[in-house]
């Protein structure tokens, strides 16, 4: 090694930090190196006054002084049990929160999706009472209203007597064959 | 003395005086190294209060990732290090001259003298290493913590902690040139 990389180590040599070949090959070089020498002296009488700074300490007064003091800064709102209870909860409470929100999105979007708008449970209505196939039995109406999400009892009875007072429709057949509405006229054929 | 990591847990348990313990054990220390940060007893006095009550308010939070007294020391160097960005915005820093000026009178006996030189000196010196330099050397210098502690204390790597040193050695070699 030459002096260059010798005295980029000085300062782990002379704090102990390198391995056993290392060191050798650095105290053979010094041995026989002044001005590596030189640098190494120089290095020692830096930390030589480093050491001279007496070590900083509170005197006993002020030691109690101190803890008084930090007691005063510290607001006394904040008691232990509560720091206690905060820590117990500290962990849960980040997560809660999220999982909450995020459970009230889903519960209501759900409802939303399950329950029919205003809109839709009139429509669901007008159908049925301007249907020409009135005369169908209460519990086509009912597996109706169900599967679409709606089951409004009052509104149940309502179309059931309306429908037990009608009379039977000639022509129901063909009529259901030129439905477009797939779904709600394969029930309707189920139910006669 | 109960284990740091014992008190701890018993004052995040609810005893209050634990953590007068952790203050009446590590305020030396504390208060010493933030006087060598900022070189003024008065602000040592407020920076090593204000880590202490920083501590009170995160020990609920503290979960023992590190050591009690690692984490004490990078709240301290924290502080230190912002106020002494904002002291630096309020007023220039100490230039050389200001090492005159310090100076106590030549009344004084030889050796206390030299001495109180030697620590104006030196703690000039030492203020005038950039910050996270200052807190790798004093942590390492008087403070006797590990480079993997010190790592964690100022938030770098190890490697970077063996830069910090290297450069502050060298800096205040050259600044105390007259010394050695």
């Amino acid at each position: 090694m030459n002096c260059a990389k010798i005295q980029a180590k000085l300062l782990e040599y002379l704090t102990g930090e390198l391995k056993g070949n290392l060191i050798r090959s650095m105290e053979d070089h010094l041995n026989t190196c002044p001005a590596c020498q030189k640098e190494l002296m120089g290095l020692k009488k830096t930390f030589w006054l480093f050491n001279q700074l007496p070590p900083i300490e509170l005197p006993p007064e002020q030691a109690e002084k101190f803890l008084l003091e930090v007691r005063q800064k510290i607001r006394p709102q904040i008691r232990p049990r509560r720091i206690a209870l905060r820590h117990q909860w500290n962990w849960l409470l980040p997560r809660l929160v999220p999982a909450l929100t995020v459970g009230l999105i889903l519960i209501f979007f759900g409802l939303w999706k399950l329950k029919p708008t205003d809109k839709k449970y009139a429509e669901l209505a007008a159908d049925v009472f301007t249907s020409p196939y009135r005369s169908l039995s209460s519990e086509f109406i009912y597996d109706y209203f169900v599967t679409n999400g709606t089951l409004d009892l009052d509104l149940l009875s309502n179309i059931e007597n309306y429908l037990n007072s009608q009379q039977e429709i000639p022509g129901l057949v063909e009529d259901l064959n030129n439905d477009e509405r797939t779904e709600l006229v394969q029930k309707i054929k189920e139910m006669l | 003395m109960p284990e740091d990591h014992e008190l701890v847990k018993r004052f995040q348990n609810g005893e209050e005086g634990c953590f007068d313990e952790l203050v009446k054990k590590y305020q030396n220390k504390i208060y010493a190294l933030a006087y060598r940060m900022v070189h003024n007893s008065e602000d040592a006095w407020d920076l090593a209060q204000d880590t202490f009550v920083h501590a009170y308010h995160g020990l609920a939070k503290f979960k023992e990732k590190s050591t009690f007294y690692t984490w004490l020391y990078r709240i301290c160097i924290n502080l230190c290090i912002n106020f002494i960005r904002l002291r630096r915005t309020k007023s220039p820093p100490q230039t050389n001259e200001s090492i005159v000026m310090n100076t106590p009178a030549r009344n004084t006996p030889e050796s206390d003298f030299y001495q109180s030189v030697l620590k104006t000196a030196l703690a000039t010196a030492i203020g005038q290493l950039p910050e996270k330099q200052r807190a790798v050397f004093l942590l390492r210098q008087y403070e006797g913590l590990k480079n993997e502690e010190i790592a964690k204390v100022v938030g770098c790597s190890v490697g970077a902690v063996k830069t910090h040193y290297f450069y502050a050695i060298k800096r205040l070699r050259n600044l105390l040139q007259d010394w050695v």
